[in-house]
């Protein structure tokens, strides 16, 4: 059986996989369906709203500096980061502008090698890395004092020397945009108040937005920092809920369209109990697409035949999907009020303001 | 909706790769900008070099020997590429194919067009390239680095190395010699030292403020010629058509006719050069000097610029003394070298000409040729002396021999070289003196 960590599927095979009709994927071979399904993404409201957000937060003329994108474990965070950025990049070459000595996007995963003080030396070496930087081993960061210009003695690849190289390389690449994935694992550095300091540090020497995306223990680290918020933003990456029946509805038509696209003959009938598979996945569109990866991975162990006794195994455990469920309740609990979007202009007081603004109401 | 449609660019199906989204850099290197081209005082390309290295954070030396070197390799395996180094300021400034390669490689790596005007590439064939190049040492102004606020922007313009300038346009006084004003005692440790523009590689003084040097002011000709010079290197991003050996052959023989009606013996008795030199350059033959270049323009009163693009043009220049015009060079005139070398043969203790071509900054070959016989008079003196220096010495170290091995008989004391070494607090080193007069010392005793 291939399991999901073992796929891994280029820009080449995507581009083919678009060119594909229905009849061309089920003559694939298993190894390939299984890539087909991993790469195919579904568009939906909520990818959508954030997307479109996210790309106006990032736009040059608007003055944030640090982005958050929050959200419950499967949502589609990284998806949509990757998209985005995908997006950012096609828009530039469209446009011309794509300058050779230059690296407008950079995204990233935040490394964990589980030690406090080489973490922060991991992450700039990651970005240097992303950014085809030359010897980035042999790095060495100017020391002036008194009128005197020398250099860090050949400790080479020390902290303030990477720091050094990362704000100049971030300058001369003119990099608009630093998005780091996983970045849950920076909580793990030490202090936050700390880690914040680093990261405003990071945006005020330099033109780069950053966006860091993780899961709801990102918005202790966005929230407890004053200075940070003036100049942030929180966007919440949320899940469809099964109590709301327009998320119902479209939940229900993620599910149709994966189904529609099912490269096996024999096609399970998802449709039909979506409000189960939302249930079992919480209502977020990552995690769906995982269940429905494990259950073809045992669809196509069996030569193609459909068993719905797959879905128990392909779903997750009651205890883990709990837990999941617990965290990511709280953690809505937590951000209700303080994303982007959630301001004081929000439906009575905005209609007011409106009228208002038309000169049809006034104070007196 | 139609307005979020257009953000993610998909239809309502779409694919995604594993791959993480990246950008292609297909320039290795930063593309900055040198500083002041198209003006005169455009910057050097070893100095470009220095500071492309800073902005990647890494030595000079690095950024030379494992990036630029593998691909000037690449291009050029011939010996004279394998040997460059930083150090060697004409592969970076000079006229010759190693450079153009070099220039070529850092276009294509930082994606920078026009750093042969960093160079004297653009003078490649047409003017001569001896002399062209200042080698002896990096010079700089201290007027132009104590303007500069902060160390970045400081830089070494390409003025500053060309053979015949010896001032600053700007500030009107001679160049001063970059090298550290300090005691050794005083230098970074090599693994702290910063090789940069402005910046003592020995000290690590921004400006070279380690450098108290008397600031002279340059002449009316120096500030003169130094302006030409610096017009030049202005007109370099705009003279790629016009820079050819022909439109110089044009320029020479159109100025000997305008303003020395034709005969090339009034350029030579008014300038000081050869007349050979003169038809040689006039038919195309070789390659005139700059140095003599400028000598004959202002002579004539022309821009160097107008000469180049083969069009003289007129210009204010300060009137030429036939008698200094050959001064220029060594910026030293002959009463000046016989008076100081006088006063050197009057030097109780005698140097050797090389130190005195160091001290009073005149090249051995000039002075020997200016003053023969004074010149040999201090080589000789000075081998007198040296002689007489290694007798003394060789004389007190066999006394001091004699005396211990003396005083360790009369000890009664092993006679070895340990005991020489206890008592003198010497060593008697394999090749040396002290340990051949031990031996036949030694010899002698025991023959006895």
């Amino acid at each position: 059986m291939i399991t999901t960590n073992e796929i891994t599927v280029t820009n080449d095979e995507i581009e083919v996989f678009a060119k594909l009709s229905h009849t061309d994927v089920l003559a694939l071979t298993n190894e390939m369906k299984m890539k087909y399904l991993y790469s195919l993404q579904v568009k939906h409201k909520k990818l959508e709203r954030v997307a479109s957000d996210l790309m106006e937060l990032i736009s040059p003329f608007n003055e944030t500096k640090i982005l958050f994108v929050i959200g419950a474990t499967g949502v589609g965070k990284t998806t949509l980061s990757k998209r985005v950025i995908r997006v950012l990049v096609e828009n530039l070459e469209k446009k011309g502008g794509n300058d050779p000595s230059t690296v407008p996007f950079i995204f990233m995963p935040a490394p964990a090698n589980g030690e406090k003080s080489l973490s922060w030396i991991s992450i700039y070496e990651t970005a240097l890395i992303q950014s085809n930087e030359i010897l980035i081993n042999k790095k060495q960061a100017n020391i002036i004092k008194n009128g005197i210009m020398s250099v860090q003695p050949k400790r080479y690849k020390n902290l303030p020397a990477l720091r050094d190289a990362l704000d100049s390389m971030l300058k001369n690449r003119k990099v608009r945009v630093l998005a780091i994935d996983e970045a849950y694992h920076l909580l793990r550095f030490g202090d936050k108040s700390a880690v914040m300091d680093t990261l405003k540090s990071i945006v005020d020497n330099n033109p780069v937005k950053l966006i860091l995306l993780g899961s709801y223990d990102l918005f202790d680290l966005a929230s407890d920092y004053a200075q940070v918020s003036r100049r942030a933003e929180i966007l919440h990456f949320e899940r469809y809920h099964i109590e709301i029946a327009k998320d119902l509805q479209t939940f229900k038509s993620v599910v149709c369209k994966i189904q529609q696209n099912w490269p096996c003959q024999d096609i399970p009938g998802f449709d039909r109990i979506s409000k189960e598979l939302m249930q079992a996945t919480l209502g977020c569109i990552g995690l769906l697409k995982a269940l429905m990866l494990r259950a073809l991975s045992m669809q196509l162990k069996n030569s193609g035949k459909w068993d719905p006794k797959y879905l128990t195994k392909a779903a997750k455990s009651l205890k883990l999907i709990e837990s999941i469920k617990s965290e990511t309740e709280s953690g809505e609990a937590k951000v209700a009020g303080a994303t982007y979007g959630e301001s004081i202009f929000s439906d009575e007081l905005l209609k007011r303001v409106i009228s208002k603004m038309n000169g049809e109401v006034t104070d007196e | 909706m139609s307005e979020i449609n257009s953000v993610l660019d998909v239809s309502d199906v779409f694919f995604e790769s594993s791959e993480r989204p990246t950008f292609n850099v297909s320039n290795l290197l930063y593309c900055i900008e040198p500083r002041g081209i198209g003006t005169g005082l455009c910057e050097s390309l070893k100095s470009y070099i220095y500071r492309l290295a800073d902005e990647h954070r890494v030595s000079s030396l690095l950024l030379y020997d494992e990036v630029i070197k593998e691909f000037l390799s690449e291009r050029n395996n011939a010996w004279e590429t394998r040997i460059i180094t930083l150090s060697k300021n004409g592969a970076f400034i000079s006229p010759s194919p190693i450079t153009k390669n070099i220039v070529e490689i850092l276009s294509c790596l930082t994606g920078m067009g026009g750093l042969e005007c960093c160079t004297m590439q653009p003078l490649k064939n047409i003017v001569a390239n001896r002399n062209l190049i200042y080698y002896e040492s990096e010079r700089h102004c201290p007027l132009c680095f104590q303007e500069k606020k902060e160390f970045y922007e400081l830089y070494t313009p390409l003025l500053w190395q060309f053979g015949c300038i010896s001032v600053c346009p700007i500030h009107r006084i001679r160049l001063v010699l970059s090298k550290c004003g300090k005691e050794s005692k005083q230098h970074l440790p090599s693994a702290y030292r910063k090789i940069y523009p402005g910046v003592c590689s020995k000290c690590g003084s921004i400006g070279y403020r380690c450098i108290d040097e008397t600031l002279i002011a340059a002449s009316e000709t120096e500030v003169w010629r130094s302006l030409q010079v610096s017009k030049m290197i202005e007109q370099f991003p705009h003279m790629h058509g016009s820079l050819t050996r022909q439109n110089l052959i044009d320029g020479i023989n159109k100025l000997i006719c305008m303003y020395f009606n034709g005969v090339k013996k009034i350029v030579s008795q008014r300038t000081g050069i050869d007349t050979a030199s003169i038809t040689h350059w006039s038919l195309g033959r070789n390659a005139p000097n700059l140095d003599h270049l400028l000598t004959i323009c202002q002579t004539a009163s022309v821009s160097l610029v107008s000469l180049i693009n083969g069009a003289p043009v007129e210009c204010d220049s300060p009137v030429i003394d036939i008698n200094t015009v050959k001064e220029y060079k060594n910026c030293i005139s002959c009463d000046k070298l016989t008076q100081l070398l006088l006063s050197e043969l009057q030097r109780t203790t005698p140097l050797s000409l090389k130190a005195i071509s160091k001290n009073i900054r005149v090249s051995q070959p000039t002075m020997t040729s200016k003053l023969p016989d004074l010149t040999s008079m201090i080589v000789d003196r000075f081998k007198v002396h040296r002689a007489m220096e290694i007798q003394l010495r060789q004389d007190s170290e066999r006394q001091l021999v004699k005396e211990t091995i003396d005083s360790l008989i009369a000890n009664k004391l092993p006679v070895t070289g340990r005991m020489f070494r206890t008592i003198t607090g010497r060593t008697l080193h394999t090749s040396g003196n002290l340990r051949k007069f031990f031996l036949e010392e030694v010899e002698l005793l025991k023959a006895s």
